[in-house]
């Protein structure tokens, strides 16, 4: 069974999937035989919804506690833009462009692409404000549709100039750790944060490799922490097909990364 | 092995793998635990592709920090858009 038992590296701080779980060095609890990992909600004390069956653990969802949209008003704030408020308009950007940034960089995996759409979702947020409206979802729901259809549109146009990034290369560079150095305990070392970062490259490199339709309920799901409803009412489909497509989404994606480690290795 | 990922095929399967998000992401409902662990015991290519759903979503947590949004990208699109600005 190779994937259920993929290569072990030859570091042992950074762990991926499959071969230990990447998350910070603090005591497992034990959960229908299996050690889980605390979340960062466990260890900030602010537990998650966590009906999960034995051997299934929650997952860490840092991305959740910024910003808290849902106190303001934003159809106020909505009609104060349209009234010609540039400092509601101002509130509204500065609220939201982080997250359509961060959409936008990891359905496309470039920063400079990410950083033109952004610019252009919120001239098509502008220009549309008029049609926004609170009894068909949240703004972050509406500003998150028009950003995802933004994203589809400049796929289909572009989709023959992409060039694609090698998937090695966080694996080249994270093999470079020295296994003296991958020893260290505690907190991240110096090495360890680059190593993270290399496979944060890695992954994100294998993310924008995923079918179209499968990153999109992935990216909205794990790091843009949509609920299963609020996906379905972005992508124009039922929830049932929402759950089936994030989960291929995140299969394949673990087949893209560890198909890819077998090769190098 | 099977280089791709299996696509459920049976009812059973089909009903299972809408469970599978739910699951993974600790929302399963009580009623539904039994069914979702009674099909993987019994299906090898549903255990294969639970294994390979998980393994990806923590590979996703290397992907938690927020991008960092480039600097002047709050203004550029102020100089662009709002009220004074020529929209769209």
């Amino acid at each position: 069974m190779e994937l259920a038992s993929p290569a072990r590296p030859s570091w042992r701080t950074m762990e991926a999937p499959g071969i230990g779980a990447p998350r910070p060095p603090a005591a497992s609890h034990v959960q229908g035989g299996k050690a889980i990992h605390p979340t960062n909600e466990d260890l900030r004390g602010t537990h998650s919804v966590g009906r999960g069956t034995p051997a299934i653990a929650p997952i860490a969802r840092q991305m959740r506690v910024e910003v808290s949209p849902l106190e303001i008003d934003w159809s106020q704030v909505v009609r104060r833009c349209m009234d010609g408020d540039s400092g509601a308009w101002a509130e509204l950007v500065r609220t939201h462009h982080r997250r359509v940034y961060g959409l936008c960089y990891r359905f496309t995996g470039s920063p400079a692409d990410a950083e033109d759409l952004t610019q252009d979702v919120f001239l098509k947020v502008y220009s549309n404000l008029a049609s926004f409206d609170t009894g068909r979802g949240s703004l972050q729901v509406w500003i998150t549709t028009m950003t995802r259809n933004l994203l589809v549109d400049n796929f289909r146009r572009t989709r023959n100039q992409r060039a694609t990034g090698s998937l090695d290369e966080g694996w080249e560079s994270a093999e470079e750790l020295k296994p003296v150095d991958r020893l260290t305990a505690g907190g991240p070392s110096p090495l360890e944060s680059a190593a993270s970062k290399e496979l944060a490259k890695m992954v994100q490199n294998a993310l924008a490799r995923v079918s179209v339709e499968l990153r999109e309920a992935v990216i909205l799901r794990d790091l843009q922490d949509l609920d299963y409803k609020e996906i379905a009412q972005v992508l124009g489909i039922p929830e049932g097909t929402v759950k089936s497509r994030i989960s291929r989404g995140r299969a394949e994606l673990a087949r893209l990364l560890e198909r890819n480690k077998r090769e190098v290795m | 092995m099977a280089e791709h990922t299996h696509i459920p095929s049976s009812p059973a399967c089909g009903q299972w793998e809408t469970l599978l998000a739910d699951a993974l992401d600790g929302l399963l409902k009580p009623e539904d635990e039994v069914t979702f662990a009674a099909h993987m015991a019994a299906c090898p290519a549903c255990t294969a592709l639970f294994e390979e759903a998980r393994r990806g979503r923590e590979w996703l947590e290397f992907l938690s920090p927020e991008p960092e949004v480039p600097a002047g990208l709050l203004d550029k699109i102020l100089a662009q858009t709002g009220p004074g600005q020529l929209a769209g």
